[in-house]
């Protein structure tokens, strides 16, 4: 053992210290334990949320999109290059109209995405609930029919007072004006056969799906109409990379958009709150481990003495402030472990147990995610430690250079 | 390589040099000065006790001849190095493996045995635990205080706890003891055992030592006493 060891074994054994010391150092542990749970519960929520708006966006848009200008039949001119890369597990063509949707007694703008049945379910794992008698999703939306067969998205049909035991049910749709001949009614029946949970209130509000044919038929678009196409790949990090090549393989009539570009918004939001969540609960972990400060000025007083005495004895300033630093750090670490057991067990009863609701009009969520990240728990372990060896070296520093004259004078 | 001092030290064996030292407080309203040009040596194996009142400044200088405290002017050499030339870490070094303390008031840790406080000078030194532990517990023997060894100072007599800590500042074998008042806080009897066991151990060991007290019949054999007197040193 060495000297530091043995005399900071005996200098911070609890029943050594007074019962004024215990209480301060119990009250710093508790501090930083807090603050450490504070920690780990806000980033596995705000983690959590990237997390789920990340897999929401990659299920509902694909990892890359190819957009043509014109809208010409895009899957035509791509396809070649598409089967040239191994990496691309899936492709489907899309198209893109807005609308009105009437239901229910309410009206709202709509976001119409025309499919291609027999590709989409290559791109887009999400869940579609149907009535028994459909039980797939060609049978809900026939790929080459016309019909004007639909299925909404969840909260769309939330607002159009539809749930999947009233299917099939239908509303009436308002197509602008400019895409119906003069005099033609601009009011449009559809059919809803589904409704489909992305998971992200923003797409579930607002999205509606139909057949290509059959919306192109609704707004009277030619028949190879597309909006673009969307890719799946076997990494969703190398969408960056392959929108590149697309790009200077397509020519500027083209635009690649990888997934993180076509919700850069939301994710810059969640990892603009991730920071400043992170700066906030480390300023007042920070706080915390400064009442280590408090424990040591505290225990170097009552110690000056046995300080001097040491010093006399020929023990250096250095090895002092070494036998203090880790009387700040035991109780650092000890807090720090503390808190860490105690985040990680109030992230897994919030994952485990629906405790708090949150608003989906807000959080595009309806339910609180949380992702327990060991690399992150261990980051604020190692941060919170840091800190709490940084202020109890600075105490000690300041505190060992009491002169030994005035120190024996006490003792 | 040795600087000039330390060659003349050697050559002399001379151990601690103070030249015209001065120590002065600040007071409340001008500074109390406590030594005022105090001049002293003395070689290894010597025995020098120092005699005065209360309040002279003998514990300061004793102090500043210790490098426990520094002198307001003046220079100290110990063992032929300046003190105020040395950083704390060589000054610590110094005091450890060449100076031994012993005090009134004893300055044994309290949380400690008798054993751990002789222990914590080996310790300081680099030895292992167990090296250490062996030493302490012949230093406490030559004391008459094995049986005392796992003992802490609030279980022991005033005598005991001065006779470990002599233990302790012996247990290194230093060149030099300083002792301050060191049987003062203890009745006759006890006082006079303890100094005979502080002396024969000095003479055993060939340590020299400097006994400072306001007793005058303590230091009857003391070779060689000064007197401090208004700050200022002279044969006693």
């Amino acid at each position: 053992m060495s000297l530091v060891r043995y005399i900071s074994a005996h200098f911070n054994r609890h029943k050594t210290l007074s019962p004024s010391l215990r209480v301060m150092k119990v009250v710093t542990i508790v501090g930083i334990a807090m603050a450490t749970a504070t920690l780990i519960v806000t980033l596995a929520i705000l983690t959590g949320f990237e997390r789920e708006y990340r897999r929401t966006i990659l299920d509902f848009n694909a990892h890359l999109v190819l957009l043509k200008a014109g809208e010409t039949d895009a899957m035509a001119d791509v396809s070649d290059l598409i089967g040239s890369r191994e990496s691309i597990k899936g492709a489907t063509p899309f198209l893109y109209r807005e609308g009105l949707m009437l239901g229910g007694g309410s009206i709202k703008g709509v976001i119409m995405k025309g499919i291609d049945v027999a590709t989409f379910r290559d791109v887009n794992p999400m869940r579609i609930m149907m009535p028994p008698d459909l039980p797939t999703l060609e049978s809900a939306l026939p790929p080459t029919s016309t019909k004007p067969y639909v299925i909404l998205g969840a909260g769309l049909a939330k607002s159009m007072k539809l749930a999947v035991k009233d299917l099939p049910a239908t509303v009436r749709f308002l197509v602008p004006t400019s895409a119906v001949a003069k005099g033609e009614d601009k009011f449009k029946e559809l059919k809803v056969l589904g409704i489909f949970d992305a998971g992200l209130y923003d797409y579930d509000a607002q999205f509606a799906l139909m057949a290509l044919p059959a919306l192109r038929t609704l707004f009277e678009l030619p028949e190879s109409r597309t909006t673009g196409v969307e890719l799946v790949l076997d990494d969703p990090d190398n969408a960056k990379e392959l929108a590149k090549w697309f790009e200077g393989k397509l020519g500027p009539v083209w635009r690649a958009v990888p997934w993180s570009e076509l919700n850069a918004e939301i994710f810059k939001a969640v990892e603009m709150e991730k920071t400043t969540f992170s700066l906030i609960m480390g300023v007042l972990m920070v706080v915390a481990a400064f009442n280590i400060i408090g424990v040591l000025v505290l225990m170097i007083l009552m110690r000056t003495g046995e300080i001097a005495i040491l010093r006399s004895l020929g023990m250096t300033q250095r090895a002092l402030v070494r036998v203090f630093t880790r009387g700040g750090l035991i109780i650092g670490v000890l807090g720090v472990g503390i808190g860490t057991a105690v985040g990680i067990g109030l992230a897994l009863i919030l994952a485990r147990f629906d405790i708090v609701h949150i608003a989906p009009e807000i959080y595009f969520l309806n339910r609180l995610p949380i992702d327990i990240s060991p690399l992150v728990c261990g980051i604020i372990a190692v941060f919170c430690i840091a800190a709490c060896w940084c202020t109890s070296w600075l105490a000690a520093t300041k505190l060992a250079r009491l002169p030994i004259v005035e120190g024996l004078n006490r003792a | 390589m040795k600087s000039e001092g330390q060659a003349k030290a050697k050559a002399n064996n001379m151990i601690v040099e103070a030249k015209n030292v001065h120590k002065s407080y600040d007071g409340e309203t001008e500074a109390v000065e406590v030594l005022r040009g105090v001049d002293f040596s003395m070689n290894e194996g010597e025995l020098v006790g120092i005699y005065g009142a209360s309040g002279t400044g003998k514990s300061t200088l004793l102090h500043i001849l210790g490098s426990i405290d520094v002198p307001t002017q003046g220079t100290v050499a110990l063992f032929g190095n300046d003190v105020a030339a040395m950083g704390d870490a060589q000054r610590a070094g110094l005091r450890n493996t060449h100076v031994g303390f012993v005090f009134q008031f004893y300055h044994l840790l309290p949380e400690f045995t008798a054993l751990e406080n002789v222990m914590i000078p080996c310790m300081i030194a680099g030895r292992q635990p167990k090296e250490a532990h062996e030493c302490a517990a012949e230093a406490l023997e030559k004391m008459g205080l094995s049986h005392r060894a796992s003992h802490r100072p609030a279980e022991m007599s005033g005598g005991e706890r001065q006779r470990a800590a002599i233990a302790r500042a012996a247990v290194l074998r230093p060149k030099l003891i300083l002792a301050d008042e060191p049987t003062g806080n203890l009745d006759r009897e006890t006082g006079n055992k303890v100094w005979e066991y502080l002396l024969r151990l000095t003479k055993d060991e060939g340590m020299a030592m400097i006994v400072v007290s306001h007793n005058h019949d303590l230091l009857g054999d003391v070779p060689l006493v000064y007197e401090l007197k208004d700050g200022a040193i002279a044969r006693g």
